[in-house]
């Protein structure tokens, strides 16, 4: 299902009220269908993985410069579920 | 226990072993409770196991092979840096500037799935100085019930979080303000644990701080100096070492110390969240110090770090995400796998 702009839109407002620094940085959007991982719920001793789940994934990402003026990647991913709604936000060190 | 190395990349970096080899059957006698076996994949050995290249697929079908004669063994003691014993170079999960992440994990696990590792693996580098291996295999941990964490300022709240099983949030140091030349040596002396969440570059030896779009350069290799404790840095590439020494990277010249008993880092770009609640890194982390002030020793406590990380994370979501995955293949530990920072819990007795 492809994602709809307005919820990109609510997603960057969200994200610029939150993290200034990523302002005006439109992000790559992309959907994942995330398999069932049966083999890893086996090793951990775990009940029956979940069925397909699609996800999205939104990645803002800038270059910075430290004070001595080395380049650092910043990137930032917010994952969203399949109701568009955000799930997760994590960003690079 | 397995230790393992490669004779020729190991004499091509260190020249003279002899004093390794001494220092390392003084550790076996040392560690008789780990029933410990050392040999060099590349060289016959009195098991029969025929030596291999220094391969990282043939070098873990080696450590399986010697499992086959001897048993399954816990904990895995990789002698060298990557040119002895080579990192996996994993496909990246993760769209970023990595080619690929640079992992133990394989050697940590009996079969393909080697996200989830059984065996408790850590590594000491060999800083092409046979002095600092031997270092490395002599040290002890020295109780000092004091911890110390530096946090860029943006992370503080998730960093409290992280620090909570260690110490009081509010004895965590934020950058900024501080900075490398305001860097206060003392911070990082007689500790049972170091915790930093910082920026981190491989291309540069300084950790960054940052508040906003100001990223000062929070600390380098020379404030670490009469260091003490376990080292835990969630900043990308923190543990990144390759053509590394002590001098241009911060996790060697921790290992140099010799107070500092360990170092677990992520040897490429790390990820976390801004706030609480704790993932990726964070958690990871911090149950690698709940399992260290639970007694377990440091190589069993990033393992069990690993298998708790991948639980909650299948709990939360239903299953690992891309940089969930990452997480748990990037970060490696550095020293000896048995060392401890408290003793081992018993189990209580029902009168």
């Amino acid at each position: 299902m492809l994602i709809d702009p307005k919820h990109i839109e609510r997603i960057k407002e969200e994200i610029v009220a939150q993290y200034p620094e990523f302002k005006g940085v439109e992000p790559k959007v992309s959907e994942r269908t995330v398999k069932p991982q049966d083999a890893i719920y086996e090793k951990l001793d775990m009940g029956v993985p979940k069925q397909f789940k699609s996800i999205y994934r939104l990645k803002f990402e800038i270059t910075v410069r430290t004070a001595d003026e080395i380049p650092i990647e910043r990137i930032l991913l917010v994952t969203l579920d399949e109701n568009f709604d955000i799930i997760k936000i994590v960003e690079s060190k | 226990m397995l230790i393992l190395s490669g004779k020729e990349a190991l004499h091509e970096r260190i020249r003279d072993i002899r004093p390794l080899e001494k220092a390392l059957n003084e550790y076996v006698e040392s560690r008789k409770i780990y029933e410990p076996v050392f040999c060099y994949y590349d060289a016959p050995n009195e098991y029969g196991i025929e030596p291999v290249a220094r391969d990282a697929e043939a070098i873990r079908e080696y450590v399986s092979d010697f499992e086959k004669k001897l048993g399954d063994f816990d904990f895995l003691l990789l002698l060298g840096g990557d040119e002895v014993i080579p990192f996996f170079r994993l496909e990246n999960p993760c769209d970023d500037a990595d080619e690929s992440v640079l992992s133990d994990n394989p050697y940590a696990s009996r079969d393909d799935n080697y996200v989830i590792p059984e065996r408790a693996c850590s590594r000491i580098p060999d800083s092409g100085n046979s002095d600092f291996m031997v270092q490395q295999l002599n040290k002890v941990v020295s109780r000092h019930d004091k911890s110390f964490g530096l946090t860029a300022r943006v992370w503080q709240r998730s960093s409290e979080n992280v620090y909570r099983p260690i110490g009081e949030p509010e004895e965590l140091e934020c950058t900024p303000p501080v900075t490398k030349d305001k860097f206060d040596k003392a911070w990082l002396q007689k500790k049972d644990y170091l915790y930093f969440n910082v920026h981190g570059s491989k291309l540069s030896a300084n950790w960054y701080g940052q508040e906003g779009a100001s990223y000062p350069v929070a600390m380098g290799p020379e404030n670490v100096v009469g260091s003490a404790g376990i080292v835990a840095s969630e900043s990308c590439y923190g543990a990144y070492i390759i053509e590394k020494t002590q001098d241009n990277a911060i996790s060697m010249k921790f290992l140099a110390e010799p107070e500092v008993a360990g170092f677990c880092g992520s040897t490429t770009i790390a990820y976390g969240p801004a706030q609480p609640p704790s993932s990726e890194a964070d958690l990871l982390v911090k149950y690698f110090f709940e399992y260290l002030q639970q007694g377990h020793t440091l190589g069993e406590s990033l393992r069990n770090a690993k298998l708790d990380f991948a639980r909650k994370s299948l709990r939360r979501h239903g299953f690992l995400d891309d940089d969930d995955t990452k997480t748990l293949l990037q970060f490696v530990l550095y020293g000896d796998p048995t060392l401890r920072v408290r003793p081992p819990q018993k189990a209580g007795l029902i009168c």
